[in-house]
C-alpha cells in the first residue's frame, strides 16, 4: 500500500512544522507539501499529487471553506480534512456542504490526526467525538421545519399564565399567584397575543381550549 | 403708565418658564397651560383652548402618566415624578407637585441629556469590545497556536522518552496533559472574549449554541425559543444582545442555584423583546446592591435604547425583560 499524499494547510508557520515534523516519522504518511494560503495551496496542488489536504478552516484572508469548495471542483479525488478551533455544528455543517470528508479540532493529539487521516484516505469520513455528538444532536432534533409548523413553542411560564387567564383570574391574581410583577404578567400576555395571532383575551382563551389547557 | 396686574405678571411668567406647565383643580380640569406643554405633548392645540378641558383626555396617550394623575386625583397623593418617559421622539421628565385646590405638572424636555448619556454609553462599550477583539485576536493568532505547537512537538518526542525512562515518561504525561488542559482553557477564554460565531452565523445560531453548551455542561436545563428571528440585525445590536444573554447566564450559573433557565428572544417590529427567567433563589429586590453583572446588562440595554426590568422574591426565580429598540435604516 503506498503512503497517504499529505498537504499541510495552516496560516500558523509554527503549527505547520511541528505537525509536518510530527508525521515525518509516521509510516504510511509522506508529508508532500505546506501551504499558509490559497495561492500555496493551489500552486502545491498543480505541481504535486496529494491525496489527503490538511485544511485550517481559517487562514487569515484565505476561506478554508471556500478553499474547500473549490478543491473539491477541481480536483475532485483529493479528500479535505477540515481542522478548526470551532466546534459548533455550523461550521462542520458548512463544511460538509462544501465536501470535506472529515472535521477534526486543533485539540487534537497524534493518535486522532493520524486517524483522521487514514480513514479519510481510505474513503471514509472521520470526526472527532466532540465533533459527532454534536452533528448527532443536530441530527435528532431537526429545529427549523418542525417549527414552523407548530408556531413558535410557548415556555412553561407562558401556559401557567395562559390556563390562569382561561380560568379568569386578572392580573394582579396572576401576579401574586405566580410571585412576579403586574408588569411582567403583562409582557407574558403580549407575547401570548403575538405567538397565538389572538386580537385580544377570547382569542387566547379560544386557543387555550382547543389545546386541553381549562381545567 | 400702564400698570400691569399681578394676574398679567403671573400669565406671563407662566408663559415664559422654560419647561411645560400645566395646573388642573381637584378634578382634573385645566386651569393653565403654556406653550411649551402644548408643544412637548404634540397637542394640535393653543395652549388657552387646553384650559377647561379635562387633564386626562389630554394625556390619553401616555399610559403611565395617566395612571399616576389618576392616582392623585383619587387617592390624594401628593407628588408625582416621572421621569424619560419617551414620547414624541423626545424624553420627559413629568414632575406634579399640589397647589392651592389642585396641582402643577411641570414638563422638562431632557432629550439632549439621554442622548448624551447613550453616547457616552456606547463609547464606553465599544472601547470594551474592541479590546476584547484585540484580545481575542491575540490569543488566536499567538497563545493559541504556539500551545497547539508545543503539544505536537512533544507528541513527536513521547514515544522515545516512555520507552527510555518510566519515571520521566509519566512526569512527561502529566505536562502534557497540563497544556492540554491550558489550551482548553484558553480556547474558552477566546470565546468568551469575542465569539466568532456570532460574526459568522449570526445571533440565533450563536445563542442556540451557547444554551446547547451550558445544558450540556453545566447540568442545568436551558431552553431557548425564538419568534421572528429569521434576519439578521446589525451587527451592534446582535452584539448588544448576545453579550446581555451571557452575562445572564453567568449570572445564574454563579448565583441562583437553578434548575431551568428559559430564553426568549421575540422580534415585534421596531424592537426586540428579550425574556430571561431562571428558577434559582432569586433576590429581594429592595435589598439589591447592584452588583457588576446587572449594571453590564441595564449599561448595554440603554445603549440599544432600550430598557431593562428586573422582576425577582426570594426563592422564587428571576425574570429580566429587555426591550432593545431597532433605529430605523436611514
Amino acid at each position: 500500500m503506498t503512503a497517504t499524499r499529505l498537504l499541510i494547510a495552516d496560516d500558523h508557520k509554527m503549527f505547520r512544522e511541528g505537525l509536518s515534523s510530527l508525521l515525518h516519522q509516521q509510516e504510511g504518511i509522506q508529508v508532500m507539501a505546506e501551504a499558509g494560503n490559497g495561492e500555496e495551496i493551489r500552486t502545491a496542488l498543480k505541481t504535486k499529487s496529494i491525496d489527503v489536504i490538511l485544511m485550517d478552516i481559517d487562514m487569515g484572508d484565505t476561506n478554508g471553506i471556500e478553499m474547500t469548495s473549490e478543491i473539491k471542483l477541481n480536483h475532485p479525488d483529493v479528500k479535505v480534512l477540515a481542522v478548526s478551533m470551532h466546534e459548533e455544528k455550523n461550521y462542520v455543517l458548512k463544511m460538509l456542504e462544501a465536501g470535506a470528508s472529515g472535521y477534526i479540532l486543533k485539540n487534537a493529539g497524534k493518535e486522532e490526526i493520524i486517524n483522521a487521516i487514514e480513514t479519510i484516505a481510505s474513503g471514509n469520513t472521520f470526526f472527532s467525538s466532540q465533533v459527532s455528538a454534536k452533528l448527532l444532536e443536530h441530527i435528532t432534533n431537526p429545529r427549523p421545519a418542525k417549527e414552523k409548523e407548530a408556531g413558535t413553542p410557548l415556555s412553561d411560564r407562558e401556559i401557567e399564565v395562559l390556563q390562569l387567564i382561561a380560568n379568569e383570574y386578572s392580573n394582579s391574581e396572576i401576579a401574586e399567584k405566580l410571585f412576579i410583577s403586574i408588569r411582567t404578567v403583562d409582557t407574558h400576555r403580549r407575547n401570548l397575543l403575538d405567538k397565538i395571532g389572538a386580537k385580544n383575551t377570547a382569542g387566547l382563551v379560544r386557543f387555550a381550549i382547543q389545546k386541553g389547557l381549562l381545567d | 403708565m400702564t400698570t400691569t396686574s399681578q394676574q398679567d405678571i403671573l400669565e406671563s411668567v407662566i408663559q415664559a418658564a422654560p419647561y411645560g406647565m400645566i395646573a388642573y383643580d381637584l378634578e382634573g380640569k385645566i386651569l393653565v397651560a403654556n406653550k411649551n406643554a402644548i408643544d412637548q405633548l404634540g397637542l394640535a392645540l393653543k395652549a388657552r383652548d387646553l384650559i377647561g378641558l379635562e387633564i386626562l383626555a389630554v394625556v390619553e396617550n401616555l399610559d403611565a402618566l395617566k395612571t399616576l394623575i389618576k392616582k392623585c386625583l383619587r387617592q390624594n397623593r401628593k407628588k408625582i415624578n416621572l421621569e424619560g418617559v419617551y414620547h414624541n421622539n423626545r424624553y420627559l421628565n413629568f414632575r406634579g407637585r399640589h397647589i392651592i385646590d389642585g396641582m402643577i405638572l411641570t414638563i422638562a424636555d431632557i432629550t439632549y441629556l439621554k442622548e448624551s448619556e447613550t453616547r457616552s454609553l456606547n463609547t464606553m462599550l465599544e472601547a470594551q469590545e474592541l479590546e476584547r477583539k484585540r484580545l481575542a485576536a491575540e490569543i488566536h493568532d499567538g497563545i493559541g497556536p504556539i500551545l497547539s505547537t508545543v503539544k505536537l512537538n512533544l507528541a513527536a518526542i513521547e514515544s522515545t522518552l516512555e520507552s527510555t525512562d518510566k519515571e520521566l515518561g509519566v512526569k512527561f504525561r502529566q505536562s502534557y496533559q497540563m497544556i492540554d488542559e491550558a489550551a482548553d482553557d484558553l480556547r474558552s477564554i477566546s470565546h468568551n472574549l469575542m465569539p466568532r460565531i456570532l460574526s459568522d452565523f449570526g445571533l440565533i445560531e450563536a445563542l442556540t449554541a451557547l444554551c446547547e453548551k451550558v445544558d450540556t455542561t453545566k447540568k442545568i436545563s436551558v431552553v431557548f425559543i425564538q419568534t421572528n428571528m429569521e434576519n439578521r440585525f446589525n451587527q451592534i445590536v446582535e452584539l448588544g444582545l448576545y453579550r446581555i444573554c451571557q452575562e445572564l447566564i453567568n449570572n445564574t450559573l454563579k448565583h441562583a442555584g437553578a434548575n431551568k433557565i428559559t430564553l426568549q428572544l421575540i422580534h415585534k417590529g421596531d424592537h426586540i423583546l428579550l425574556m430571561y427567567e431562571d428558577d434559582g433563589k432569586g433576590f429581594d429586590l429592595m435589598e439589591l446592591k447592584p452588583g457588576l453583572g446587572l449594571l453590564n446588562i441595564e449599561n448595554r440595554a440603554k445603549a440599544l435604547a432600550g430598557e431593562m426590568h428586573i422582576d425577582s422574591q426570594p426563592n422564587k426565580g428571576m425574570t429580566a425583560t429587555i426591550e432593545a429598540y431597532l433605529k430605523p435604516t436611514s
